[in-house]
């Protein structure tokens, strides 16, 4: 187990847990800027959010994919529980944190936190289904591709993004929610499917 | 390496038709057109923003393959700087073909000219820096948190740093959104701003990376980086938000009309152009009335005009647009206007823009577009209803007509509401 955390760097992923949900906390995450004419509007939040999955695939990058897929131990389950603790970890620290800071400073950070969780949401989501085709090294580019993605065309109107845009949508938006979920559903199919297949399994 | 063998391993090949595609799409979508080669390149230069973000990530790729081949650090008979620069061509190449499709998309699509060379020689620049910064995340960090992190770097820094309250900095970029209105150029301190920055970040790229191994190095890169901020602050802390300058005066083509002078740029004085004509015919109509106008029409000035010269601020060649533009030159401009707390409502401002707008022979669509909230609700700004007003205007006498005009006019400068708009 000692030799999974060092290899998955679990020490680094609480890191970006915790730092991400702290970050969270300061009311200059909710500044939304729109850094193109035909782009949704970008919050910091969902700058801040990018750091777990980053991490996360930074950390599941590691090791031997090929030593690991014939394990004795069950790498795959260790790295499925990692991930869902890390998220859980994250809501719930987030979440504590809205509540501190709205009863401390009056300040309104919930629906920042509302989306930047549904931005990390939507980002394991594009990791895991990018993890299925170009495996876990590279995958962790298609959330911040997808980011980019927003942030220059996820145009619909002077307001607010287009629908495929939605990490862009206001927080309690029950699409952006839908297709969050959907995503993640998908990355986590695929993951659960085909755990160890990725190019990089197969160039082995 | 033989070209065949790029063109098979490097993601900078495969994606230089997509980011061309997608520079231009953004270009048509984005940019609003005009005639202005200067602006046309500015405008383009805005898609730096994101498409340096793929040179800097296809570099770091390239890097990892690198470092993470054993190559690297494997002892080879050319020298790194050369393995660096062989390496990174592929992204430079990349970004020069997205950079130059860009600004002929813009001058194309805007009919815009010649393009800016020289915005675009320090976007070149700045696109070689960005691409040794990916390179260098490529050698020093895991590819997993290297791609991602080079994707949006510059995107942070291009598009990001503009937002910031300390409005200078974005000159340091190299990439020239806000310039230029067309009576302005590209500021040569902002240039140079973003010139000196980005080499400076290539020195101390390839520093980093460990291609420059001279004896005092890194003295020298640490020199280059000091050095670099401080000068090319000190540049762009003179230029402000929009990195412009006034365009050199003897580029206007003047002509004569009813006694007046008028002086376009060039890119509003062609044949396809419908300013001068649209202008001699305003000029004409407002002399025949025997209306008080300026005895000088100019496109170098915009904003407040002086007693004999009215600044022309033309951005939109329809006719309505262009009469409205002469309207809000000729209404006066209130001495109380930089004041937040004067308590001038500017209504009878507005009052003179409509007239004037009238008076010209504008269209009743374009007056309804930019005053149809005076027109609907006149009285909850202490005004007459307006176009009964400009009626009985229009069917006074010339005398009784100028009068009322340098009534309005006087008491909106000296930022008083007049207290009868009726015409004497």
């Amino acid at each position: 187990m000692a030799l999974y955390r060092k290899v998955r760097r679990v020490d680094l992923i609480a890191l970006s847990v915790v730092g991400s949900a702290l970050v969270l906390q300061v009311p200059a995450s909710a500044i939304s800027i729109r850094v193109s004419p035909i782009g949704a509007p970008l919050m910091i939040a969902l700058f801040i959010a990018l750091g777990l999955p980053s991490a996360l695939g930074f950390g599941l990058s590691r090791g031997l994919p090929a030593q690991e897929s014939v394990a004795a131990r069950r790498i795959r389950r260790y790295d499925a529980v990692l991930v869902t603790s890390s998220v859980c970890a994250f809501l719930a620290l987030g979440a504590i944190g809205a509540q501190v800071s709205a009863g401390i400073n009056d300040l309104g950070v919930g629906d920042t936190y509302l989306t930047a969780t549904r931005a990390l949401m939507t980002y394991l989501g594009w990791l895991l289904v990018a993890r299925f085709f170009v495996g876990w090294r590279t995958a962790s580019i298609a959330p911040a591709l997808y980011l980019l993605a927003v942030g220059v065309f996820g145009f619909a109107d002077e307001t607010t993004a287009a629908g495929w845009a939605w990490i862009g949508l206001p927080a309690n938006d029950g699409w952006a929610w839908a297709c969050t979920w959907i995503l993640l559903g998908l990355g986590a199919a695929l993951w659960a499917w085909r755990p160890n297949w990725s190019v990089e399994v197969a160039a082995v | 390496m033989r070209l065949r063998t790029l063109l098979r391993i490097s993601p900078a090949v495969w994606l230089t038709l997509p980011t061309l595609i997608l520079s231009i799409l953004y270009v048509t979508r984005a940019i609003y057109p005009n005639n202005y080669g200067v602006a046309a390149t500015a405008g383009a230069t805005s898609s730096m923003a994101f498409l340096v973000g793929f040179v800097a990530t296809t570099a770091a790729w390239e890097a990892a393959r690198l470092r993470r081949g054993g190559i690297w650090a494997a002892p080879h008979t050319r020298s790194r700087l050369d393995i660096t620069i062989t390496a990174v061509t592929p992204s430079i190449l990349l970004g020069a073909v997205f950079l130059l499709g860009t600004v002929v998309a813009a001058s194309v699509y805007g009919q815009a000219g010649l393009p800016e060379i020289r915005m675009v020689v320090v976007g070149f620049i700045a696109i070689c820096a960005w691409s040794l910064v990916g390179f260098l995340a490529g050698l020093r960090l895991p590819m997993s948190v290297a791609l991602p992190s080079m994707l949006l770097a510059p995107f942070l820094w291009f598009a990001f740093v503009p937002a910031l309250p300390v409005e200078w900095l974005r000159q340091l970029s190299g990439m020239y959104r806000d310039c230029c209105r067309i009576r302005a150029d590209i500021s040569p301190a902002a240039l140079l701003a973003g010139l000196i920055m980005n080499v400076a970040i290539i020195v101390v790229a390839l520093y980093a990376i460990g291609a420059l191994r001279m004896r005092w190095s890194r003295i020298v890169a640490t020199t280059m980086l000091v050095v670099g901020v401080v000068i090319s602050s000190a540049f762009a802390s003179n230029v402000g938000p929009i990195p412009e300058v006034a365009r050199d005066r003897s580029a206007l083509k003047c002509g004569t009309v009813s006694e007046v002078e008028l002086c376009l740029w060039p890119e509003h004085d062609g044949s396809s152009q419908v300013f001068r004509p649209t202008l001699n015919k305003v000029i004409v109509e407002l002399t025949r009335e025997g209306l008080p106008i300026p005895s000088r029409w100019s496109e170098e000035l915009a904003g407040s005009s002086s007693a004999d010269t009215l600044g022309l601020d033309l951005w939109k060649s329809d006719p309505d647009s262009i009469r409205w533009s002469i309207a809000q030159g000729l209404a006066p401009w209130p001495a109380c206007s930089e004041a937040s707390n004067s308590g001038f409502s500017g209504s009878s401002i507005d009052v003179l823009r409509g007239w004037w707008f009238t008076a010209m022979g504008g269209s009743e669509a374009m007056l309804q577009e930019n005053l149809g909230w005076l027109i609907a609700e006149p009285s909850a700004f202490g005004v007459p209803p307006i176009k009964d007003l400009y009626s009985a205007v229009s069917s006074a006498s010339v005398t009784s007509r100028v009068a009322w005009l340098e009534r309005l006019t006087s008491s909106a400068a000296e930022c008083q509401s007049p207290e009868n708009y009726s015409v004497q």
